[in-house]
């Protein structure tokens, strides 16, 4: 968008880290049968970043679980943004949709407990628009390469 | 947003005709004659939403026909669930309900894709490859190790990984008698009651646990109740990490389908 500096402070020059920060970002219909397009970036990032097999495999199917609940909460014809950087304590994937109800998922499902499982940790809110009745909901992951055991 | 959206949605005259005969229909009881021209009039004006949305879905291997009829019967069932007294337009009620048909459409019928034999061997050395290296490292291997390991470029290696875990159907590491292994492993593992008590709606997932399959339902559960990672499961059940990724990742979609009323 016309954000093209992934730090994005307005003018001001950007600070070193902002400089080395490789944020990839992906943005789609928020349609379940769009979900396969963010499991397939996300084998891109993570086998990249050089995660093990079961990290693979398990930020795959967090990312899979993050969208699907996402989806469900969605407004019809909006978007799922996705965005992908490395932090200093392991990949953050953030995920985000405009819903017309806007409440973070409950972390008492099952799909909570499976991105809890998956995930080193996994956060969720919901900022309401102005002028209520919709708002943009998040739910950020942070996903370790597993290879230290 | 998207442009297919926009044919489909942004005209919202194309249908508009058909409001009034929904409020008709609400008018009439059950056995009134009427109510089936009414039902049959809107049904065959709203065709071309069913169409629409198949043609969306071309392309996947799927016979246009089939993914047509299949669109219509979502479109007979929208309309007939519609409730025009609860404040929505028909179109936003109907386009997720004709969707969901033709997703259940496919996952009916298996959508199983034919792999070229490179994939396959390909597949094959970096399922056993990383079950030699998970041995002797204690833990999964990542793409780099493999491809030392195997002697492959790493991007090979990743490419590798994706179209594995892309073909649902590949059959390689898939035992010739899938259900035939009678797992004692869900017996063994007891029963991880304190684990889903936490989970509010294990009421609901319970009895959709026990439909699975057995070993799906032992993996499932030893990687979500029991803490296990993939390998680990993998080397307890006899199977590639591989094939155990791509089993819990089809029953989670599969459970996802049931806990949220869409299958």
């Amino acid at each position: 968008m016309e954000e093209t500096r992934s730090g994005g402070s307005h003018g001001a020059k950007p600070t070193l880290e902002e400089l080395l920060e490789e944020l990839v970002e992906l943005r789609l219909p928020a349609m379940a049968e769009q979900i396969p397009l963010v499991r397939m970036l996300t084998h891109g990032v993570v086998s990249r970043a050089d995660f093990g097999l079961d990290a693979i495999a398990d930020a795959k199917m967090a990312v899979d679980e993050a969208c699907a609940q996402l989806v469900q909460l969605a407004e019809l014809g909006t978007q799922l943004h996705c965005r992908f950087r490395q932090g200093a304590d392991g990949l953050h994937v953030t995920i985000s949709t405009r819903s017309n109800d806007p409440r973070p998922p409950s972390d008492r499902t099952f799909g909570w407990h499976v991105l809890t499982t998956l995930s080193r940790s996994v956060t969720a809110h919901c900022d309401v628009l102005p002028g209520g009745g919709a708002g943009i909901v998040t739910i950020e992951l942070v996903l370790n390469p597993g290879t230290s055991a | 947003m998207s442009g297919e959206r926009k044919t489909l949605l942004h005209r919202p005259d194309e249908y508009a005709h058909c409001e009034p005969l929904f409020e008709e229909l609400g008018t009439l009881g059950p056995d009134d004659p009427r109510r089936d021209v009414v039902r049959s009039k809107l049904v065959t004006e709203l065709l071309p939403l069913a169409e629409h949305i198949a043609t969306r879905f071309s392309g996947r291997g799927e016979p246009r026909e089939d993914l047509v009829q299949v669109a219509r019967i979502g479109l007979i069932n929208a309309v007939d669930r519609f409730d025009p007294a609860r404040g929505h337009d028909f179109l936003s009620f109907a386009v997720p309900t004709i969707m969901g048909e033709v997703r259940r459409h496919f996952r009916d019928t298996g959508w199983s894709v034919r792999v070229p034999r490179r994939l396959k061997e390909l597949h094959l050395s970096l399922s056993q490859g990383s079950a030699v290296l998970s041995q002797r490292l204690g833990r999964a291997p990542t793409p780099t190790e493999l491809a030392e390991h195997l002697n492959l470029d790493v991007d090979e290696v990743r490419e590798g990984l994706l179209a594995g875990n892309a073909y649902q159907a590949l059959s390689v590491d898939k035992p010739v008698h899938d259900d035939a292994e009678a797992l004692s492993l869900a017996d063994t593992m007891g029963e991880p009651d304190h684990e889903m008590a936490m989970v509010e709606n294990h009421e609901a997932l319970q009895p959709l646990l026990q439909e699975l399959p057995k070993r799906e339902r032992a993996i499932l559960v030893m990687r979500f109740f029991g803490g296990l990672t993939q390998t680990q499961i993998a080397d307890r059940v006899g199977i590639s990490q591989m094939h155990v990724s791509r089993l819990l990742s089809q029953t989670l979609e599969q459970l996802r389908g049931k806990l949220t009323g869409e299958g």
